[in-house]
């Protein structure tokens, strides 16, 4: 079965950019969230396997929204996105529940190590 | 099972888009931005084609992408889009290539944003748009733009 991603982010192209890294290599993108409310709320309706979850997407806080999800279950691997100085804030998505994070620009290499690394130490 | 749909197709941020050829007035040289206050390039403007002002949205309000402080980056062209013949067209957006006509079989994408549709183009994901969804992700940048003060 194919592993099932949840990605929030409030920039199309981030969204669109992990899609097209993803799907080739087997991954199935489930659902979509632009800001923290939605990602719990697409996360508790989907249940995916993994979350990519931007850490600044206002309103709301995208770190309460790790603690949320993790609360739903606490087995889902979350992996936090966040730009170039946001690192503070992708460690409080660590410290969250997130298990990993990754800095934009995103890479495809990095995306897919990230991901199959967390799905590797969800199983 | 849903329809084929004839659709341009062209990149832009690297990725493949379309919309269906019925929303599409033209494709233009990109025409320079007048100001707009409070708006800055980054996030749209207006130009005159044929006489009427053309909203134009930028490559970076399209995408949703930080960091672009130009309106068009590499795109050097404009899609302009509109459904009347007769009555100017109603938002330009900026593209890298236009790979022609095409003929889609879209699945249906209930995510956000502009997206309504995907489909595979030559082994590659294509987004699907149309003309009313751009102009609803047009006003959502330019409202942000407006909210969060920017100056022009």
């Amino acid at each position: 079965m194919n592993p099932r991603v949840l990605v929030a982010d409030d920039q199309l192209f981030v969204r669109e950019w992990i899609r097209e890294i993803l799907e080739p290599e087997g991954m199935e993108v489930v659902a979509e969230a632009v800001d923290p409310d939605s990602a719990v709320a697409a996360f508790e309706r989907t249940r995916p396997d993994v979350a990519a979850i931007d850490v600044m997407m206002p309103p709301g806080s995208s770190v309460e929204a790790v603690r949320a999800i993790r609360r739903l279950d606490p087995r889902v691997r979350i992996v936090a996105l966040c730009a170039r100085g946001q690192e503070t804030l992708a460690m409080e998505a660590v410290s969250a529940g997130a298990c990993d994070y990754l800095v934009k620009p995103l890479r495809q290499a990095d995306v897919m190590e990230t991901l199959r690394a967390a799905l590797q130490e969800e199983e | 099972m849903t329809a084929r749909e004839p659709v341009l197709a062209f990149q832009l941020g690297g990725l493949l888009w379309a919309l269906p050829v019925t929303d599409v007035r033209e494709l233009a040289e990109v025409l320079p931005l007048w100001c707009v206050p409070t708006l800055p390039h980054s996030v749209a403007g207006v130009a005159q084609h044929r006489g009427a002002v053309l909203p134009v949205l930028s490559r970076g309000a399209f995408l949703e992408s930080e960091g672009e402080e130009d309106a068009f980056g590499p795109a050097r062209q404009l899609l302009l889009l509109g459904r009347e013949a007769d009555a100017p067209a109603r938002l330009g957006i900026p593209v890298e290539s236009v790979l022609g006509i095409e003929e889609l079989e879209p699945t249906p994408a209930d995510g956000p944003g502009p997206v309504r549709g995907r489909a595979r183009l030559a082994g590659r994901p294509v987004r699907l748009l149309d003309l009313d969804g751009l102009e609803r992700h047009a006003r959502a940048a330019i409202g942000r733009a407006a909210a969060g003060g920017t100056e022009a």
